[in-house]
Order: structure tokens, then sequence, then C-alpha cells
């Protein structure tokens, strides 16, 4: 039998697990099926003889429908509404009410069909997923990662605000919706992904690589979305094709990662030789390339290696004692040399410094070492040239001090502290300026405080005196080191310089004696010149004279001019003998010796003694003194002294002579006085010039004026001296100094 | 300077130690054209200052080295102080000496040599230091 509509409309109305009502116009209930009854808890029966406003919770809510339905409208034939209705038991629930009016075929309305889907459990579930939503937002709001997803048209669903906060240049682009590639380009164009580039090509490049990775998740990657910020990026894809992402900040562990690889890096190219090796088994655990390299080892062959494999200069014994701490614990640090082996059997010094590192499981010792074989070259060059300066320091005869810029001696060399008597340590923390009299030592603090970076060094001479009150020239040069415009040390080195002083002052005096013999030389000459052409130009002119009157027949005065003649003759002889005389004596070599003094005394007045006897002159000389001196020209001296006490007597009373001696340190000084006329002060310089006298008329005192400058010639010969003594009276006191033995030879050699 | 004509006599002392220059200066004085000279002779700075003072001299020959003086800047002064104001002349056998440089600076007004003096060069010394009395601007116009 074919099924019937009717059929079909009575199965589906039985099994229709919505309640069904059907009600006439006259609001009576006719019809309910099983649902209706099994919802409603009424039986079937009871069903019928109710209205359908008596399911509803509130019966007005249904007079209000029933009055849309009624009178019924053309327009109106179906009703959908929700509501509340009540079971028999008095429960309320939740129901979603359609009405459909059933009308005759002639249009007219005959009744409703009411049929109420339960919405207890669909409404309860709804809250359930609103309730799971939210606990879902508060949770993705809760996490620090970013979290996001997009549906199967990789559009965005939703994301947490870490998400938006970790592209905050890409946020306003992230509306649900928008596309990944969409919000991609958006971030791109607003900064938000530095590794992209700059360039479009380089950016749509990255974008291509990013899309890819993005449809096709392979693994985590790090995305660098601003200097010194990283990302971790997850994405996978769930069985709905979508797309859920994870965004981790990984900044610091980045950082840290980056750091440790740059430190890892340096310690791998370091020049420094790098160990890392275990503390009980002494096994290598990381060697770097500087100490690979300088031991010939390959990385895998040194980690099958301990540290006693590479040390050549301790047995294993020794090693092992001299680790001892360092295993034990007791001791962190350890520096010692040693010879290390290279595989080629070469070996080289090396200086390592352990440290144990107490890492977690297991401790372990990091060592650097330094191949300290050039090092130690040097060292022993350093040694050398410490030595050898040092040497020559000592060798040096000028005096060495270090000092700080105060003058607190940090270094004196044995000449210094030998000058001062001292021992060299004694000296070190003693002021330097201390060592200089005292009146001249602000002047030398003056003069080292004046040295700048611009002009470090000066000099100054002094006389210091040594421990034995010998006086000594120094030249000290000073030398101020600066550091950043700040004095930090000071080298002074002191030349002795006595002896070229002495030369210094010696030439200086010798000058000064050469000058003024120059003086007197031009006057000598100047004498010589004047006394020998004036004779020579009188006579020219008295012979003249004499032809003149010859030849004018004049001869009453050619007998005073013939005497003028003769007499200046005889002048120039005396003259030219004079001059003679004096060339002879005055520069010949003296050769002096020890003699008594009364021996000249005695020659000179020996030689005297017939003119002596003729004026009755006496000599007075109690003196055993020796003397230094040449004995010839002594006597000369002496005898031109007394002839000119017996010349200028006071006659006609005769000459009393004296000579006395005194002697001192240095100098034995002669006095030869006289009672005679005696000589004004005012000459008492001129008289000691060639042909110098003092009185015009020879015929009361002869002589040429040559006696007196040969004494002083023969005094300062001897290195010593002849003066007149200008404050004797009663005649005239002649004083001759010379040199003690002890000091006569130089005073000769300086002349 | 002295207002004498020079058709007057004209005095000039000679201050030498050497009585021969005396002689010898005067033989040539004797031949000097258009002069009418007295020659007084002194042979000490003494006496010479004691002649300047008594006045009459209209000029002055001083040897350079006069005993027991050094030379004329010892003595030329004695002539300036006793009040003499005539000229002074320096004479000398040599006057090689490089101090004779300052003889003004020791009041002397020129020097020559004994050996350069002449008949000719006393006409001159004569006229240059004795002619009529001019101011010294007049006379600077001469020169």
């Amino acid at each position: 039998m074919p099924v019937s509509t009717e059929h079909l409309l009575k199965a589906l109305y039985e099994t229709l697990p919505d309640s069904v009502l059907v009600v006439d116009d006259s609001k009576t209930v006719i019809a309910a099926n099983r649902t209706a009854t099994e919802t409603f808890g009424h039986s079937a029966a009871e069903i019928l003889q109710m209205g359908p406003a008596d399911f509803c919770a509130a019966a007005e809510e249904f007079d209000q429908i029933w009055q849309e339905l009624y009178p019924p409208k053309t327009d109106l034939k179906r009703l959908h509404r929700r509501i509340s209705f009540r079971r028999k038991d008095g429960g309320v629930f939740p129901a979603e009410l359609m009405i459909n009016r059933i009308n005759s075929a002639d249009g007219r309305s005959i009744g409703l069909v009411v049929i109420i889907r339960d919405l207890t459990e669909i409404l309860a579930a709804e809250e359930d997923r609103l309730k799971a939503e939210k606990v879902l937002k508060t949770a993705l709001a809760s996490i620090s990662d970013g979290f996001v997803v997009y549906d199967d048209q990789d559009r965005l669903v939703l994301c947490n605000d870490a998400y938006r906060a970790i592209y905050p240049l890409a946020a306003p682009a992230m509306q649900v919706g928008a596309t990944f590639e969409s919000i991609l380009r958006y971030g791109l164009a607003h900064g938000q992904y530095p590794e992209a580039g700059e360039t479009p090509q380089s950016r749509e490049a990255w974008i291509e690589a990013r899309l890819k990775s993005h449809v096709s998740p392979a693994s985590q990657f790090v995305q660098e979305i601003a200097p010194d910020r990283w990302l971790q990026i997850e994405e996978i894809i769930t069985e709905e094709n979508y797309r859920v992402g994870v965004r981790t900040d990984v900044s610091a562990l980045t950082r840290v990662k980056t750091e440790a690889e740059r430190l890892g890096l340096i310690i791998e190219s370091v020049a420094q030789e790098v160990y890392l090796f275990d503390v009980h088994s002494g096994k290598f655990l990381s060697v770097n390339k500087s100490a690979r390299e300088n031991l010939q080892y390959s990385i895998d062959e040194l980690r099958m290696m301990t540290a006693g494999d590479i040390n050549e200069s301790l047995p294993a014994e020794e090693l092992a004692e001299l680790f001892k701490h360092m295993v034990s614990g007791d001791s962190k640090f350890l520096i010692f040399d040693a010879t290390h082996k290279r595989k080629d059997g070469s070996t080289y010094m090396c200086r390592v410094r352990l440290e144990r590192m107490d890492t977690r499981p297991n401790p372990v010792i990091l060592a650097f070492g330094e191949d300290i074989t050039e090092r130690l070259e040097f060292e022993r060059a350093l040694e050398r040239k410490q030595q050898e300066f040092e040497s020559l320091v000592r060798s040096l005869p000028d005096m060495i001090i270090r000092a700080e810029p105060d003058t607190t001696l940090s270094y004196v060399n044995e000449n210094f502290a030998r000058f001062y008597g001292r021992d060299v340590d004694d000296l070190a923390g003693r002021k330097f300026i201390h060592f200089f009299p005292p009146d001249i030592r602000s002047e030398i603090l003056s003069q080292l405080t004046g040295l700048s970076p611009e002009k470090p060094i000066g000099s100054f001479e002094r006389a210091l005196e040594d421990h034995e009150g010998h006086r000594h020239w120094f030249l000290w040069t000073n030398q101020m080191l600066f550091e950043d415009g700040e004095p930090v040390e000071l080298i002074s080195v002191g030349r002795n310089i006595t002896e070229s002083q002495k030369a210094k002052e010696r030439i200086a005096r010798q000058s000064r004696e050469l000058a003024m013999r120059n003086d007197a030389l031009e006057q000598f000459a100047g004498i010589v010149s004047h006394d020998l052409k004036a004779p020579l130009r009188q006579i020219r002119l008295f012979a003249e004279m004499i032809a003149e009157d010859v030849d004018a027949g004049k001869t009453d005065e050619l007998e005073v001019y013939s005497a003028h003649i003769s007499e200046r003759g005889r002048a120039m002889e005396q003259m030219i003998s004079s001059l003679l005389e004096y060339s002879q004596l005055a520069y010949q070599a003296i050769k002096p010796q020890p003699f008594k003094l009364s021996e000249a005394v005695t020659a000179a007045w020996n030689n005297l003694s017939v003119h002596a006897a003729e004026t009755k002159a006496k000599l007075s000389c109690d003196t055993d003194a020796e003397i230094f001196a040449d004995p010839h020209l002594m006597t000369q001296l002496f005898q031109n002294l007394f002839a000119n006490s017996i010349k200028y007597r006071n006659a006609p009373a005769p000459a009393q002579i004296r000579v006395v001696v005194t002697i001192n340190k240095m100098m034995t000084s002669i006095a030869v006085e006289d009672d005679g006329i005696g000589i004004d002060a005012r000459h008492a310089e001129q008289i000691f010039g060639v042909f110098q006298r003092l009185h015009r008329d020879e015929r009361e005192y002869s002589g040429t004026g040559i006696g007196l400058a040969l004494c002083r010639r023969i005094a300062d010969s001897h290195g010593g001296g002849i003066v007149l003594d200008t404050s004797f009276s009663g005649g005239a006191r002649f004083v001759i100094s010379l040199p003690n033995r002890a000091h006569a030879r130089r005073a000769a050699s300086e002349l | 300077m002295n207002s004498r004509q020079t058709s007057q006599s004209l005095r000039i002392l000679l201050i030498d130690d050497d009585p021969a220059e005396f002689t010898l200066l005067k033989r040539k004085l004797a031949k000097a054209p258009g002069a009418n000279i007295e020659l007084k002779f002194v042979d000490a700075i003494g006496e010479a200052v004691d002649c300047v003072k008594a006045g009459g001299i209209d000029m002055v020959f001083l040897d350079n080295r006069l005993l027991p003086n050094n030379d004329f800047r010892e003595t030329a002064p004695q002539l300036r102080t006793a009040g003499y104001v005539g000229p002074i002349g320096i004479i000398s056998s040599d006057l090689s000496g490089s101090y004779f440089q300052l003889f003004q600076e020791f009041g002397a007004d020129f020097r020559i040599g004994k050996e350069e003096i002449d008949g000719t060069a006393i006409s001159f010394i004569v006229s240059e230091y004795t002619r009529d009395q001019l101011s010294e601007n007049c006379a600077e116009d001469f020169l």
C-alpha cells in the first residue's frame, strides 16, 4: 500500500519532538500529540479539556497572541513567539511557539496548529557556550603570550590583548574578519617589521615568505619586531583549517643567547689560550682556537686528553699535588708557569691561571694560558738592559736622583749618596731640596715648580759642599715628567763641573789679566815709541838746524845744538840698553826652587855694596824664612828695590832699609821699606810702568824708569805681586807677595 | 779767547819737561810766515798753572807726557781748573795712543805731533784759534 499524505502527516505528528496542539476557533484544544502529553505532564484526556491559555505560564500572554489571531486576518497565517509555558507539575520552561492557521477549503479559518518547542536544553546549551566563551576570553586576556585565530579563509577570528600589544603598530588593522595578509601589510607599512628591510623588493619578499610560513607552518621561528625585541612564533592548523598562532616575547632569552654566543665567539677567538676541564677527571671539556692551534690538537683529540697530557714541566704526581686544593674546593684560584708540549713534541712556556667554577652538576676548572715564550725573552732582555743601565748609571760620574714632584727622593745613585757620606738606602724619603743650602732652596723650588709640559727641562749651576766640607760646583739638569698635565716625577742629574768652573774662572781671570796686559802692552809700546822717537826727532832737527846755520854762516849756537845731539844720543843708548835688560829678565822662564830669602837679599846687597858704602846705606833683614822662587830673579828684584831706596834717600842722610817677612797660609809677604823721600800715593801704579819716571831732572835722580817695571814683572811671573804701600809714611814701602810652595806651581801655571 | 789783534804779539806757552823742545819750537816759530809770536816756556804743570793764572797767554802747547804725570788727561784739566779758557794743543812725539781721541773731553782743543809742527802748521793753528773776535755763529760761517 502506498504511503498517503495523511499517513505521513500522522506519523510526523506522532513522532515530532515538539509538542503539537490543535485548537479550534473556540480556543478548545481538540488534539495533542504524544510529545505534548510528555512535555506538559497532562494526559491526553486532560489536555482535551484545557484551553491553550492554560498551558502558558502567563495567561495574559496567550490572550495577547489570540487577539492578534482573532478575528482572523487574511494576511496573518503564521505567528512565531518565544514565551514560557507551565507544566502540570507547575514547572515553567521556555519554549518557542509557532502557530499556523488552519483554513477550510473556502478559506475560512477553522482552527490553529500550535507547535511548542521546549527550549530548556537549547538555552542551557547556549548559556554554557556563552560561559565557555567568557572563560576563554578571560583566559586569553590573562596570558602574556599573544594568541590569535584565523579561520579557513585566513580571516581573523579572535586575538587577545597581548597579541595586539605585541604588534602595536599593526594593532589598528586587527579587526575580526580582516585577513592575515591585510594585517601584515598594514603593520609593514607602519614599521612593525624592521627585519623586512627598507626596499619594496625586500618587503615583498618578506611578505611572501611570511605568508608561506603562515599557510604552511613548519616549526617555531623567531621574528624581530623592533631593535632588541624578538618574538617566537608558533602556528598550527586545526582540523577545521583554522590557524591558531601563539606569539611569545623571547627578547630576554634572545639577548642572553646572543650575548652567550658573542662571549663564546670572543673566547673562541681570543689570543689567550682558554681551557675548560673537568675537576675530577682532568679531561678537557672545551679548548679555544688559540690553544688548539698552539698545541696543534683538534678539539676532538683534546677532549680525549687531560691537563696532565699537555704539561711537560711537572710529573703527574706533582701536578696532582699542585691541583689538590683546587680539586678539593679549598682553593679557587691557582697561577703557575708551566711548559706545554705540542703535538709535534715542541714545547713552550705558558703562564696559567686556573679558576674553579662550581657549576652543577659537575664543577669545572677554567684555565687561561698565556704563551710567555716571547714575554720571557723580553723580560730577560729587559733585565739585561736594566743591568746594563744600572751598570751605566753606576759608572757615570754624575749624581742621579728620582723624586716625587715635591722632591721626596725615591731613588739616588751611589755617587749622590757618597757625596753626602750616606748610604743609598738612607736617602729614600728625604727631600732633594734639603740637600741644597737654605738660602737658595726657594729659588730652586721656584725653578722646579716652573717646569711645565711645554718646558719640562731646566738646569742650574750651584756650588755644594760634600760631607767633608769640600766645595764642588754642579750643573743640575732637572726633568719633570707629566701625565695628563700633572707632574708625576722629577729626574735630576747633577754633573760635577768644578774643574770646568775653575777653568771658566781661570779663563775669565786670564781674560781680565790679558786685557790688562794688552793695555799695559799698548802703553808700553806707546811709551817706547814715544821715548825712542823723541830723541831721534830732536837729533834730526838739531842736525838740520846746524846745517841751516852753517849755510847761513851762523856759528854761535852750533855748540848748543851739538850738545843736544850728543845728549839725545846718549839717552837713546841708555834706553835701548834698559829695554834689552828688561826683555831679558822680564820674559825669561822662571826656575823656582826653595831657598832662604836671606840668601837673595844678601846677594842683592852685595851687588850694590860699592854704592851702598859710598852712601853709607844700611840694610836690616832678620829672617830665616824660606821661599819657593827663582833665586836669580828674586836677587834682581831686591837689588832694584834697594837701588831705589839708596837713590831716593833723604840726602844727605844715609838710607835705612828694612826687610820684613810675614808668612800666612797661602802667601809670603816681603816688605822692603826705607826712610827716603817716599812716593806720592797718586803714582802708586804709574811707577811700575816701563820708562816711568817721576823725576825729570836726571842730574838729581838718574835712570831710565825701568827698575820697578822689572820688579813687577818678576813678582807677577811667580804668581805673586808687588805694590806700593800707600799707607806707609816716612819713606817708601814696597810689599812683595809670593805664593807658598803648595800654591806656587799652580799660580805660576795659571799665568 | 784772547782779543789781541793779529798784528800784535801772540803769546804762546810751551809746557814740556824737555828744554830741547823749547829750543826747537822757538826755531820753528821764527820761520812761521806773518806770525808775531812770543814763546814762553815752562817745564812743569805747576809752573804752567801759575803762568796761565797770571794771564796774558793766548795759546798753550802742552806736552803729552809731563813727568811725573801720566799724560794730558791729568794735566790739561789742571789748566782749565786754573781758569784758562784759551786754546790748548796737545803735542807729542807719538799720537798713536787711543786715548788721544778723547782730547776734547779733557779740555784740549787740538792735538798735533811734534814731527808735524813747522812754520805752516803753526801759522794755520794761530789763524784758526786766534783770529779777530767773532761770535761763535759768525766764526762757524767761515768754516
